[in-house]
């Protein structure tokens, strides 16, 4: 018994260093940004869900802001079924590794229809069908707390707190990175027999581009709408301060830096949402709360359709760069032409 | 819990260390309980009332029966026993199906019969804990086992944890006494059962998980396709239950070996049979071992009279139940009655087959044999399109629109899905590798005994099965979520 069990332990311990090993040079997410930024400071930060991931294009955000040659850098951090928690302990880790935390670095962050998620710390912090997002920001500090506020269920609490302990536990799935990187390297050679139409999507922050994601992401939104009118509750201003937006600002803040929201476009399948009496109401008491705050919301120049929404959550893609560039320009006209951001950046 | 769970990697090792450390008249205990904690882990409470009402009145049933006098108290027993049993199955199982249908009926008939729809129950283990009860008691009323007094091993034979939801179902003759074998640490039981639940965990996690991924594409959506794709989805779905099930069924010998429990090996290569009689020889063995044993052995011998007419008709009997068995649904019953008539038709024209091979002097020749398990396989695949199809509609449908003329159409539709983004790419070099691996095992076990190999091959093996499936198990949120990109 002795033997065996020293051998199963010893067996166990290599898998896990070698799977360390692999996790260091391999990151994921905010590893990755947490590995380049030691090296490559960002000034401007994009968080939030798939939407941001699909419709800011960091390069065209970096070059519309700043002047040619300009050491600016932009990362856009979107990603599918990720909550403001994760955003929130990814910023963290971006603030600690960097050499002046997030001095003189723009937060910006998605407010659908001048809402911005006002989640609370007592609520779910990660998906349910995605715990390993949480796995990739959160710290092993962070775990008690976890315990106590987060409201999942037991079994997600148990992989989040394996994952965080174990990348053996971490990494599930993740040979899926390797083989895609391998796939685009060579698919240049590849003959593609494909007659499938290119479809105007990107797949930035696991967003789907083929037929059958497109349907499916479709059916959700269409769900999702029917629930989110149907279950909608007013923000309790009392809360306000429970809130992880509020927790980011002040993180932003005290390292530095500054959180901006903008308004994100939306199809008219979720935009009807926001026309109910429940979300108007939101709207004015969201707005009450970033004044409070003092968190500006921009508002982008620029129409869209629900031609835009190929899957009726994401900018198409022949239109990010025009949305990027907008949104660049709402930046500038807003909050630089007053010099206000330009004296805080030096 | 399920095996592929976190829970279970934990419950696992904790159940095991428990058990070795106790004294050994505490270990039935010890798995007892932890079979109850499995159990209850599902969240539905009353499954293990259902558990206990199927334990208690088993064992109660089994004691009376033998010390039954006469003969004819002998059968109302049995029939008592059987009769509580299957009661408890149509509850839990199938009284949303019968009043359903019950419902259809009346309307066909233009009766007004008010019939309130029926709640429907979380089943899971049901079906297999109340075959393993009916075989118990009809191996006492055949005096071929004597019954178990000690309650504790009779309901860890019933309950034990790693065979409770999915089987095998087990005899009381082969379970209960390892049960009561006294306990020693076995190395060899130790490292196989522990490479058996990782293969089993491989071949559920990287290859069936990823399989569902295409069908599932294919089957929840069969009006948008017609031809190749269909035909390619439903072999896909024929090596994904078997993955799947196959897989479960390892993790659960795997599991039971770490306590010296040898439960009954459920699959043995069966689409290499030779025929659909051969098919059930090697598929869900410990099943079809119950189904012939106390269904068809007995209808058999009832209508003997009827020469092969009678034999036919068990067999087609026999298979409707094991359709009905499988699932409270019309498509579960014409999978199990299409088995039953392939088999039938075999008792008719098997004679004349093996004439004619004889006579062709083909009997032994190898191409005849892939032959065979080529006919045969197509023959289960086809009978899969009625267990897969989420209604009888999409199965009809299936089955019309399987061979189309147009093939270079159907291959540019398999194309786009295999490779229209990047996880279908992705997936589909993934699967191809994972099956290589499966398929090299099976062609290497006899040559490559593992356990007589280097400590360097072997430890090599225990790898790469284990990293492969941590890094390549599919995940229904890989279709949206790349950490990467």
């Amino acid at each position: 018994m002795k033997v065996f069990s020293a051998k199963l332990i010893l067996l166990f311990l290599s898998i896990e260093m070698l799977l360390r090993v692999w996790s260091s040079l391999v990151p994921c997410w905010y590893r990755q940004a947490v590995h380049d930024v030691r090296t490559d400071p960002v000034t401007y930060i994009f968080i939030g869900s798939s939407r941001v991931a699909s419709s800011i294009i960091p390069t065209e955000f970096t070059q519309a802001m700043g002047e040619a040659n300009s050491p600016d850098r932009t990362i856009n951090m979107g990603m599918g079924y990720s909550t403001l928690v994760e955003h929130f302990f990814g910023l963290r880790r971006i603030a600690a590794a960097m050499p002046d935390g997030l001095k003189g670095v723009t937060v910006f962050l998605e407010a659908p229809e001048g809402i911005p998620d006002m989640a609370i710390w007592r609520g779910d912090w990660s998906f349910r069908k995605n715990p390993y997002l949480l796995v990739n920001t959160i710290g092993l500090s962070d775990l008690r707390s976890f315990w106590a506020r987060d409201s999942s269920k037991f079994d997600l609490k148990l992989t989040v707190t394996a994952g965080t302990l174990s990348e053996a536990i971490a990494n599930q799935g993740n040979g899926r990175i390797l083989v895609v990187d391998i796939m685009r390297k060579i698919k240049a050679r590849i003959r593609t027999w494909t007659t499938q139409k290119k479809t105007d999507l990107s797949t930035s922050g696991g967003i789907r581009a083929d037929e059958a994601g497109i349907q499916n992401a479709r059916r959700l939104a269409v769900s999702l709408a029917a629930n989110e009118m149907k279950y909608a509750r007013i923000i309790k201003r009392q809360s306000a301060d429970e809130t992880v937006l509020k927790s980011i600002n002040d993180l932003v803040n005290t390292e530095g830096g500054r959180l901006i929201l903008y308004q994100m476009p939306l199809n008219s399948v979720q935009k009807q949402v926001y026309t109910t009496a429940i979300f108007r109401e939101n709207r004015v008491i969201a707005h009450d709360l970033l004044k409070t705050w003092a968190i500006p919301i921009l508002s982008p120049n620029m129409e869209t359709n629900d031609d835009d929404f190929p899957d009726y959550w994401h900018l198409r893609k022949s239109r990010s760069s025009e949305f990027t560039r907008s949104l660049a320009q709402a930046y500038i006209d807003t909050l630089m032409v007053s010099g206000k951001e330009t004296s805080d950046r030096e | 819990m399920p095996f592929n769970s976190l829970k279970y990697f934990l419950f696992l090792p904790v159940v095991y260390l428990v058990f070795y450390f106790v004294s050994e008249r505490a270990r039935w205990s010890v798995l007892l309980a932890a079979s109850l904690l499995f159990y209850a882990a599902l969240n539905v409470p009353y499954l293990l009332v259902v558990l206990l009402l199927v334990t208690i009145t088993t064992y109660s049933f089994g004691i009376w029966l033998y010390q039954a006098g006469t003969s004819k108290t002998k059968r109302a027993l049995i029939w008592g026993g059987i009769g509580v049993n299957l009661l408890i199955l149509i509850v839990m199982k199938y009284l949303p199906f019968l009043s359903e249908n019950l419902k259809t009926l009346s309307a066909l008939l233009s009766l007004d019969a008010k019939i309130q729809p029926v709640k429907i129950f979380v089943a899971i283990g049901v079906s297999y804990y109340v075959f393993q009860a009916i075989s118990y008691l009809v191996d006492i009323y055949l005096e071929i086992e004597k019954p178990e007094r000690h309650f504790g091993y009779f309901a860890l034979y019933l309950a034990f944890f790693p065979k409770l939801l999915q089987g095998p179902i087990e005899r009381s003759g082969d379970l209960i006494p390892q049960l009561k074998t006294r306990y020693e640490f076995n190395y060899d039981n130790m490292r196989f059962g522990m490479l058996l639940f990782t293969w089993g965990l491989f071949k559920k996690v990287v290859i069936a998980d990823r399989l569902g991924l295409y069908v599932d594409t294919v089957y929840n959506d069969v009006l948008a396709f017609s031809g190749l794709p269909l035909l390619l989805a439903t072999y896909a779905y024929a090596f994904q239950i078997y993955m799947d099930f196959s897989g479960y069924t390892d993790m659960a010998l795997g599991s039971a070996r770490l306590f010296n429990i040898n439960l009954t090996q459920n699959f043995k290569s069966p689409y290499f049979a030779t025929s659909v009689i051969d098919f059930w020889r090697r598929w869900h063995i410990s099943f079809s071992r119950w189904i012939l044993d106390y269904i068809f052995k007995p209808l058999q011998m009832q209508w003997r009279n009827w020469k092969n007419l009678g034999t036919a008709a068990a067999l087609i009997a026999t298979f409707l139940v094991s359709g009905i068995w499988h699932g409270a649904s019309w498509g579960f019953v014409i999978w199990g009655g299409l088995h039953g008539l392939y088999m039938a038709c075999s008792v008719f024209y098997k004679p004349y087959q093996k004439k004619l091979h004889k006579e062709l002097g083909i009997e032994k020749i190898r191409l005849l044999n892939v032959w065979q398990i080529f006919v045969t396989f197509n023959l289960v695949s086809f009978a899969w399109v009625f267990f897969r199809a989420n209604s009888l509609n999409d199965a009809f449908y299936v089955v019309q629109n399987l061979i189309t003329r147009s093939i270079f159409g159907g291959m540019a539709n398999v194309v786009n899905m295999l490779s229209g983004s990047d996880m279908s790419l992705q997936n589909s070099i993934i699967l191809c590798v994972s099956l290589g691996m499966i398929l090299l095992a099976a062609l290497l076990r006899n040559k490559v005994r593992l356990f007589t190999r280097p400590v360097w091959f072997r430890w090599g093996v225990y790898f790469l099965v284990t990293i492969w499936t941590l890094l390549f198990q599919a995940d229904d949120l890989a279709n949206f979520l790349y950490l990467r990109f």
